[in-house]
């Protein structure tokens, strides 16, 4: 009901589909991108100020920034379970240590000033900070990516860990934008070649469901 | 005493000025030292004492807890807990104390580390420790003594060196002289003659000469040609072989430090690899469009969809072209190898115009660029010059080779690296614009298939050391993502510079370092040096190309720039601080082959043996491998000919050193190399192909003598494409592939296995038929008389047995299978001594003997207890040429090539029933008898 008084559509269920592909072509997927937290690293220590530069996603989400040591798994389907648990495990525990005393080694001069005084008003930060959703998720030590047939996996993964009682679990859905490229198939090769006999006659966006899924070592 | 003689030494040491000298008491803080000295012990001595003292756990005895003969339990743990504590501590200093020096903690991937003996060389803030630790452990040193000249030739050399250095001096001298006397006299004749620095000589139609080395290099390149960035890559990798360069280059070929595994994460997963490709030739072809159409028609570039509308993007220069390249070759074409074709785009205004007017069109002129691999590269460029001789008007060839540098980047960071060394020269070039909004980019593969941009580019030393790239506040996802899907390059596309000679000359022409840090001086710290006119713009192509295996795997960003730019590119791209934490890693062309076997590709040459480069690496390496068996003790080196191969076979299929196409196809051998000395046939002399090497080589094989300097026969195996082979199979009419040739596979092991290059590829043997005769029972054959179960006794189920080997039917196979095979009656466990003993007798009056011991041959119907034994020759279809546990796979892959003829055959048959099944083979890595369960799928 609310859903449709709403003037702006939702991202993933836009108001005009997109035209279907034309006769004799295919699609071909292009390499996903990689999640956010490639991009978002280490620049800025200051939140408030990263806060503001970050530009809003497509769908007016202001995604969180990363902490500089946040370990991003990209999930696949194929993963093995216990192979995920014990890459998670073993980030946690790298980052045990350094969430309590974050290190300023490497960052410029203005930052490690910076970063001294957060921590001298350290609670007054936090209590400012309460209500700001992106804020919190920068505190996120692992967190898994995964979409489609993957979510599922990630899921588990996360719903595992929800049974350590040091450690919180936080589940958040995303739209990642996926290229496809049109491709006319020549008849003749039945193939799934790509070299030669292909060309492609256009390039379109794609919105794909992704979860991410934030462990992190319950404040002490 | 001591004090003494090592200040005599220090003094000495101080006279000849050797830099390595040892660190001694006597140099720099000398009062100090040597005050501390002699009040402490000597050295040696006292970290004896240190040592000791670390190791030396204390305990309690355990009878200070008895108290009259009773358990104080309190005591009694704190004793304990004492010597937990201890027993930690000393853990700690044993560590500690241990044998770590400081030049330890120098990082792993630093030069610096291999310093044991050079106190400077550690960070300065460990150098006094790593001086004590030399005094310390008496590290031994360079002395003068030992550099002394030994051979009567190195003497020579010394005493030349001595004398050329007291010309120089003279030289030097006279230089200044000249310089003094010539500013008090040429203040009015400054303005005489002004010289342009001369440019290179590029002949059209030839083979170009490789840029003349320093005086001082020249005698080591005599037979081969530096990469620009050599002296760095030889500190830190492992070259080709002086006096064997590799397609008359010194390439490098893995770095020096391990990294397998860093290498496969840095591709794939978090980082960068990049390589030095400056070794691939380029070549640029002009003229006519008409004409350049029909050279590369005649090149096998025939497909209807480069030439018609749809490959207009590739001809207006936006797009490359990137595959095979042939020639023709009697009635059939034969493959030369891979290349990369990139059209010079002529100005949008003229494109417009003559769209209409194709006779028009055809007579523009237009350039190529032409790329491709140094194995290939003589036998294209003969091609290409006889080819462009036929055309009228005739279009003109360049060789490029030294011209034309590059570098190869793949990984995540890739596209980030770029950005940040690349920075585009003019902000109103299309191209550059669009370049530098990929920022965000994690994979050259998300671009537009083929994509090029070229643009000019500053000289990155202006901006050294290369700052990272602020992804944080750049990055809008809609922006990228339009620039992804429109592409918006076809507009006022201007021709790229890196075509035009002028350009390329002037670009090569940059301010010598020295200015550069003058600049940099006299700026304010940390600011960006501007540009100035004595700033060549660089102009550069950038291409990104996508994996052939697709997916999510990474693409490859390959820049070409001058030759003479590629050093200062490469400086900045080595320090360019990537956003995950890490520099770009070095790669070698190990490393190259390792990413293209990791994404199931072949590499070319080395897995390409329908070419002659192919072939040629492929008589390569089997000297190589014959020559390290050669190097073997007898009793620890592979016997071919007392291979057991099962069911009395003995001995190796063909050359166990080979991928023996030769023996597969039946073409006659040619001499092993060993048997023909070190003057070997198979080192074909690139340069040496003057006349036609397959057609020569096919005469050679007709003649049946293989003849000096040509191709051995090898070289008539043809290389069949992937879309030709899935045709034939899919075809109506059998039209069977031609005999002798091979089609590229790769293969993944279903269960267990790992291949190794020259791997023997079975197909699954065939069910025999009614007709066929197989010895009536197995059980009747004397199983003492090896001899005589012998030959075509391969059991009858074998192509069952194998089946039974994929893993979705096992749980009914094992059971059945131990019930056929091993039908002798065991004794049961736990049976009392009088049934045992009746079975006994039972089994010996029946004369049927229990399975202990072994009948005395082995591999009669199994290989080591229910392994299926490999089927018999008449299967064999191909070889391995790459195979490696893969990383990417987690399990064991290869990269091979089969007979086609066979794989279409199999095919065939497997056609009706399972389809699955033809595409199962059996993989036996050579000179072993176990084989395993492979899958293979055309690349």
């Amino acid at each position: 009901m609310e859903a449709s008084t709403t003037p702006k559509p939702l991202p993933n269920r836009p108001d005009q589909k997109m035209p279907p592909i034309p006769k004799g072509s295919r699609i071909q997927k292009r390499p996903l991108p990689a999640p956010l937290s490639h991009r978002l690293s280490s620049s800025n220590t200051s939140r408030s100020s990263t806060l503001s530069t970050i530009p809003t996603d497509i769908d007016g989400f202001r995604p969180p920034p990363r902490a500089p040591h946040t370990l991003i798994i990209k999930v696949t389907s194929s993963a093995p379970f216990m192979s995920l648990v014990k890459r998670v495990r073993k980030g946690l525990e790298s980052r045990s240590s350094l969430s309590r005393q974050q290190s300023t080694k490497g960052l410029p001069l203005t930052a490690r000033i910076a970063a001294l005084d957060t921590t001298g008003g350290g609670g007054n930060k936090e209590g400012g900070g309460n209500g700001l959703g992106p804020v919190e998720d920068a505190l996120d030590d692992v967190v898994l990516v995964a979409t489609g047939r993957a979510i599922q996996k990630a899921v588990e993964v996360g719903c595992f860990f929800t049974r350590e009682r040091d450690l919180m679990v936080l589940l958040r859905t995303r739209t990642v934008r996926g290229v496809d490229d049109v491709v006319r198939a020549e008849e003749e090769d039945g193939g799934e070649d790509g070299s030669a006999e292909e060309e492609e006659s256009g390039a379109r966006v794609r919105a794909v469901s992704c979860v991410e899924v934030g462990v992190r070592w319950r404040a002490t | 005493m001591d004090n003494n003689k090592k200040q005599a030494a220090s003094g000495k040491a101080a006279d000849s000025k050797k830099r390595k000298e040892a660190p001694s008491a006597a140099t720099g803080t000398k009062n100090q030292n040597q005050q501390g000295k002699d009040s402490r012990p000597p050295a040696r001595p006292q970290k004896r004492v240190k040592f000791q003292d670390a190791r030396n756990i204390r305990s309690q005895p355990s009878d200070a807890a008895l108290d009259d003969g009773k358990l104080d339990l309190q005591k009694f743990l704190h004793a304990r807990e004492f010597e937990i504590k201890a027993l930690e501590t000393s853990m700690r200093k044993c560590k500690s104390a241990n044998a770590t020096r400081v030049f330890q903690q120098v990082p792993r991937e630093m030069r610096r580390r291999t310093a044991s003996h050079n106190a400077k060389r550690v960070p300065k803030r460990l150098r006094d420790r790593a001086k004590r630790e030399m005094l310390e452990d008496n590290t031994p040193t360079v002395e003068a003594r030992k550099r002394r000249p030994r051979t009567t030739r190195a003497r020579i050399r010394a005493e030349n060196a001595k004398r050329l250095e007291k010309l120089a001096a003279k030289k030097r001298k006279r230089a200044l002289q000249r310089e003094a006397e010539g500013e008090n006299k040429d203040e009015p004749g400054k303005t005489t003659i002004q010289t342009r620095a001369p440019r290179p000589k590029i002949r059209r139609d030839t083979l170009n000469e490789p840029p003349k080395p320093k005086s001082k290099f020249k005698k080591r390149q005599i037979n081969k040609t530096w990469l620009p960035t050599h002296l760095w890559h030889a500190k830190r990798a492992t070259m080709t072989e002086p006096t064997k360069p590799l397609w008359r280059f010194a390439i490098p070929l893995t770095p020096t430090q391990k990294c397998y595994r860093p290498t496969h994460r840095a591709s794939g997963q978090k980082g960068t690899v990049f390589w030095d490709t400056s070794y691939m030739s380029t070549v640029r072809l002009y003229g006519a469009a008409g004409g350049i159409e029909q050279v590369l028609k005649a090149l096998g570039l025939v497909q209807e969809s480069l030439w018609g509308n749809r490959g207009r993007k590739w001809r207006n220069g936006t797009r490359t072209w990137s595959g095979m390249v042939s020639r023709q070759q009697g009635s059939s074409r034969r493959d030369v190898g891979p290349a990369t074709i990139i059209w010079n785009p002529t100005p949008t205004d003229e494109t417009t115009a003559p769209e209409s007017n194709t006779t028009e069109q055809k007579k523009t002129q237009r350039q190529i660029l032409i790329r491709t691999h140094p194995s290939c590269f003589l036998e294209l460029f003969d091609e290409l010059v006889k080819l462009a001789k036929l055309q009228t008007p005739q279009v003109h060839v360049e060789d490029l080779r030294f011209e034309i540098g590059s570098i190869e980047l793949t990984g995540p960071g890739s596209t980030e690296t770029l950005l940040a060394v690349l920075q585009p020269y003019h902000t109103e070039e299309r191209h550059g614009q669009v370049f530098s909004s990929l920022v965000g980019v994690t994979n050259p593969a998300s671009l537009p298939k083929d994509a090029v941009l070229g643009f000019s580019v500053k000289d990155p030393r202006l901006s050294y050391p290369p700052k990272r790239v602020d992804t944080a506040s750049k990055v809008s996802d809609p922006a990228l993502l339009d620039t992804l899907t429109q592409w918006p390059v076809e507009e006022q596309v201007k021709p790229y510079g890196l075509f035009d000679r002028d350009v390329r000359f002037k670009a090569s022409s940059l301010p010598p370092q020295k200015s550069i840090n003058r600049r940099k001086g006299a700026n304010i710290p940390g600011q960006e040096i501007q540009v100035t006119a004595a700033d060549p713009p660089i102009p550069v192509i950038v291409f990104a190309s996508r994996p052939t295996a697709g997916g999510q795997a990474q693409g490859t960003w390959t820049l070409l720039a001058p030759w003479k730019c590629i050093l200062p590119i490469w400086y900045s791209i080595v320090h360019y601080p990537l956003s995950t934490g890490g520099n770009p890693r070095l790669g070698g062309l190990n490393e190259q082959r390792q990413i293209a076997f990791e994404q199931g590709t072949a590499w070319f040459p080395g897995d390409f043996l329908g070419t002659n480069a192919g072939v040629v690496w492929e008589m390569e390496q089997r000297a190589q491998r014959k020559k390290a068996w050669d190097r073997r003790p007898k009793g620890k080196r592979i016997e071919w000919a007392s291979l057991d191969l099962g069911a009395g076979r003995k001995g190796e299929i063909g050359d166990g050193l080979a991928c023996d196409f030769e023996h597969l196809f039946g073409l006659p051998k040619d001499p092993s190399p060993s048997s023909s000395g070190n003057q070997s046939t198979l080192d074909v002399d690139p340069n040496a192909m003057d006349v036609d090497p397959g057609e020569e080589a096919e005469a050679a094989s007709k003649l049946g003598k293989p003849h000096k300097d040509t191709l051995p026969s090898l070289a008539t195996v043809e290389q069949m494409k992937k879309t030709e082979f899935n045709a034939l199979v899919s075809s109506a009419n059998l039209v069977r592939p031609p005999p002798r040739s091979i089609i590229s596979v790769n293969i993944t092991f279903v269960t267990r296995g790992v291949a190794n290059a020259c791997a023997r590829i079975y197909r699954l043997p065939s069910r025999p038929s009614a007709t066929t005769t197989v010895p009536s029972s197995e059980a009747e054959v004397p199983a003492t008389d090896p001899v005589a179960a012998g030959i075509g006794s391969l059991p009858a189920d074998l192509r069952d047995q194998w089946l039974q080997k994929l893993p979705s039917q096992k749980s009914g196979s094992r059971c059945s299978k131990t019930t056929t095979t091993h039908a002798a009656p065991h004794i049961p466990h736990g049976v009392d001594q009088g049934t045992r003993k009746q079975l006994m007798a039972k089994s010996l009056l029946s004369g049927d003997p229990l399975p202990y011991p072994r009948p005395s041959a082995a591999n009669q119907t199994d290989i080591g207890g229910g392994h299926p034994l490999c089927p018999g020759e008449e299967d064999l279809i191909g070889f391995v040429t790459a195979g490696a546990y893969s990383l990417s796979e987690g399990k064991g892959t290869a990269v091979g090539a089969i007979s086609a003829e066979k794989a279409f055959d199999t095919l065939q048959e497997c056609k009706s029933g399972n389809n699955k099944e033809g595409r199962l083979c059996i993989v036996r890595n050579a000179g072993e008898s176990v084989g395993w369960l492979a899958r293979w799928e055309l690349v």
